[in-house]
C-alpha cells in the first residue's frame, strides 16, 4: 500500500512538473512575436513599452533562464499579471475556482445519481424493453453536444417560461448549468454501470445469497451494488476531468462566472499568463484529483489495499 | 441493446436477402459524402448570398429550413456545412489515427526504453484532458478552423496511442508473430506488414467513434468562437452567429444542433456495428 501510494504520488508529481515545462514553453510556439501579439488590441504601446514588458515578462532571456524565473516565482505563488488591468493571475483564478468547482461538483453527483440508477435498472432487465430504452438515450445522450443542450436548456426554462435566472451567481441560477453538465456525463456513467452490473450478477455469489434465503432487494443492494461500486469509483477520478473541460464550455453558455469563462475570455484577449495560469491550475486539479480517486479505489477494494 | 446481423451482411445470392443494419448505415454514411461533394451544385441558393428571401423567415418551401438574420438559406449553409463537419472530422481523426498509431506500434512492439519513454508520455498528456490541450493549442496557434480541427486531432493522439499499443502488446505474443521472426523478416516488416493489419480492425471502430468525438468538440470550439469564424456555415458557427435571434426564430436554434446530434448518432451507431461485426466476442454488449 505504501508503496503503491508513494507511487502514485511520484507520477503526479511528474506530471505536475511536465505540465510546468510545457506552460514555460507553450507561449514560444506562437507564430510572430507573442509580446507584439498581446498587445495588438492597444495601438497606443510604444516600442520602448513593448520592450519593458518583454523584458518583465522575462522573454528577452534565453528558455532555461525564462523556466528557471518562472519556476522560482511559481513556488511563491506568483503566477503573473494579467496583461489586461495588471491583476495578480493567482488571485483571480482563486477567485473564480470555486465558482467552477460547485458547478463541476453538483454536476457529478447529479451524474452518479442519475446514471448509476439508470444503469442498474438497464443490467437488472438487461435485454428488455427498460434496458433498450436507457440504452438507446445514453446513445442519444453522448451525440448531443453540451452546449447546444445548454442554450436549448437556457432558452426554454429561462428566456421563455421565465423559472430561472438567465445569469447569476445564485443557487437558481446554478440549476440549469449543472443539469446540462450532468445529462450527458450521466449518458458515459450509465453504460459504464449497466457493463459492471451485467459482470456483478453473473456472480455465484448473489445466487449463493439468495438461497440462504436473503431477500431479493437485499442482494441486490447490499451484494451486488456494493461490489459493483468499486469499478465505478476507478473512473470517476476520469469522470471528474470530463466534468472540469465540459464546465468550459457550459460556463460560457450560462454565464457562469468560473474558471473556465474566464480562459476563454484570455484566448480572445491573447492573456497568455492568464493562459497558463488557467492549463496549470486546471491539470493540477485533475491530477490531485485521479490521485484521490486511485487512493480511494485502493482503500475500498481489499485486493489493492493487501499488496 | 442491438441485434447484432446474424447473417453475413453482403452476401448476396441468398433468397431473403435484406440489408443488414451495417450496410443501412455505410450507405447513409456514403449518401452524405456525396451530398457534401455535390454541395454547391445541389443547394437552392447561393449559401453566401444575403437576402436570399426575407430575414428571419421561418422553414417553408422557397426556404426549407428557413433563412438566418442576414435572409440566407439555412439549408443551402447547411449542405455546405456538411462538407465542413466531415472534412473537420477526417482531418482531425486522420491526425490522430496517424500519429497515435505510429506511436502505439512502436511502442508496444520495442519495449524497453521507448516504451516507458512514449506511453510516459501519453499518460502526462492523457491526465491534461483533450479540452485543454485542444484549448491551449488554439490559444498559442490563433482560432481558426484549420487550428481548431488540427488541435482536436493532436489532443486526441494520447487516446488513439493507448488503444493500439494494446491491441499491438496482444498481437506481440501470437504464434504468427514467432514464426515470422524465426523465418528471418526483418522487425520493419514484422510490424508493418504482419502486426498493422491485424491492428486496423480494433482502430477502425476507434476511429469511427472517435469521429463523432471530433465533430462534436470542433463544433464546441467554433460555438466558442474559437474555431470556424462567421460567416462560415460550419454547424456550430453558425449557432454562434445567430445566438441573438433564437427566441424570434427557434428554427436558427434547432436545425443546426439537430444536424450535429444527427451526424454524431451516425458515427456512434455506425463505430457500434463495426465493433459487433469486427469483434464477435463483443456480441451483444453495447
Amino acid at each position: 500500500m505504501t508503496t503503491y501510494l508513494l507511487q502514485r504520488l511520484m507520477s503526479a508529481a511528474l506530471t505536475v512538473w511536465i505540465t510546468t515545462l510545457a506552460i514555460c514553453f507553450l507561449i514560444h510556439l506562437v507564430p510572430g512575436d507573442p509580446v507584439q501579439i498581446m498587445y495588438a488590441q492597444s495601438a497606443t504601446t510604444s516600442p520602448e513599452q513593448l520592450e519593458q514588458i518583454r523584458h518583465s515578462l522575462g522573454l528577452d532571456r534565453s528558455i532555461i533562464h525564462q523556466y528557471i524565473i518562472y519556476m522560482g516565482k511559481l513556488l511563491q505563488g506568483d503566477m503573473g499579471v494579467t496583461i489586461r488591468g495588471q491583476q495578480s493571475v493567482a488571485e483571480l483564478l482563486l477567485l473564480r475556482l470555486p465558482n467552477t468547482l460547485l458547478l463541476t461538483l453538483s454536476a457529478l453527483t447529479l451524474a452518479i445519481a442519475f446514471g448509476g440508477v439508470s444503469g442498474f435498472i438497464a443490467a437488472y432487465k438487461q435485454g428488455q424493453w427498460p434496458d433498450k430504452v436507457l440504452m438507446t438515450g445514453t446513445v442519444v445522450g453522448i451525440s448531443v453536444p453540451p452546449f447546444w443542450l445548454g442554450l436549448i436548456v437556457l432558452s426554454l426554462f429561462s428566456v421563455e417560461l421565465g423559472w430561472f435566472p438567465v445569469a447569476g451567481q445564485g443557487l437558481g441560477s446554478l440549476v440549469l448549468p449543472a443539469v446540462t453538465l450532468a445529462a450527458c456525463q450521466a449518458a458515459v456513467i450509465g453504460r459504464i454501470v449497466r457493463s459492471t452490473m451485467i459482470d456483478v450478477f453473473a456472480q455465484d455469489y448473489l445466487l449463493t445469497a439468495r438461497a440462504k434465503g436473503l431477500s431479493k432487494p437485499k442482494v441486490l443492494l447490499r451484494h451486488a451494488l456494493r461490489s459493483g461500486l468499486i469499478p465505478i469509483v476507478s473512473v470517476l477520478g476520469m469522470q471528474f476531468a470530463y466534468m472540469m473541460g465540459g464546465a468550459i464550455v457550459i460556463e460560457y453558455v450560462f454565464s457562469w462566472n468560473g474558471v473556465g469563462r474566464l480562459a476563454i475570455q484570455a484566448i480572445f484577449q491573447r492573456d497568455y499568463p492568464l493562459i497558463q495560469g488557467f492549463v496549470l491550475c486546471f491539470s493540477m486539479i485533475v491530477v490531485l484529483v485521479s490521485v484521490a480517486m486511485d487512493l480511494l479505489y485502493a482503500f475500498l477494494d481489499p485486493r489493492i489495499r493487501q499488496e | 441493446m442491438e441485434q447484432v446481423i446474424k447473417t453475413p451482411s453482403l452476401c448476396a445470392g441468398r433468397l431473403t436477402w435484406r440489408p443488414s443494419r451495417l450496410a443501412v448505415l455505410l450507405g447513409i454514411v456514403a449518401a452524405l459524402v456525396i451530398v457534401a461533394l455535390l454541395a454547391p451544385l445541389i443547394s437552392p441558393y447561393d449559401f453566401e448570398a444575403m437576402a436570399s428571401g426575407p430575414r428571419l423567415s421561418p422553414p417553408s418551401w422557397a426556404h426549407w429550413f428557413g433563412t438566418d438574420e442576414f435572409g440566407r438559406d439555412i439549408f443551402s449553409r447547411i449542405l455546405m456545412g456538411t462538407r465542413l463537419t466531415l472534412m473537420v472530422g477526417l482531418v482531425s481523426v486522420g491526425v490522430s489515427l496517424g500519429f497515435g498509431m505510429l506511436i502505439g506500434l512502436i511502442a508496444g512492439y520495442c519495449g524497453g526504453w521507448p516504451e516507458k519513454l512514449l506511453m510516459r508520455g501519453m499518460d502526462v498528456l492523457f491526465s491534461f484532458t483533450e479540452i485543454v490541450i485542444a484549448l491551449s493549442l488554439v490559444a498559442v496557434l490563433g482560432p481558426s478552423l484549420e487550428n481548431a480541427m488540427l488541435a482536436i486531432g493532436i489532443a486526441a493522439i494520447p487516446f488513439y496511442a493507448r488503444v493500439c499499443y494494446g491491441a499491438v502488446l496482444v498481437e506481440k505474443k501470437q504464434v504468427y508473430v514467432e514464426s515470422t521472426i524465426a523465418l528471418g523478416a526483418s522487425h520493419f516488416r514484422v510490424l508493418f506488414v504482419h502486426i498493422l493489419p491485424n491492428v486496423v480492425p480494433v482502430m477502425l471502430v476507434v476511429a469511427t467513434i472517435g469521429l463523432s468525438n471530433a465533430i462534436l468538440a470542433t463544433s464546441g470550439l467554433s460555438y466558442l468562437g474559437l474555431g470556424a469564424q462567421p460567416p462560415s456555415p460550419e454547424w456550430g458557427a453558425m449557432l454562434a452567429s445567430s445566438k441573438n435571434y433564437f427566441q424570434r426564430a427557434p428554427w436558427l436554434l434547432m436545425i443546426p444542433g439537430g444536424c450535429i446530434v444527427l451526424i454524431v448518432l451516425l458515427f456512434n451507431v455506425l463505430g457500434e456495428q463495426l465493433r459487433s461485426v469486427l469483434d464477435p466476442r463483443r456480441k451483444g454488449e453495447s
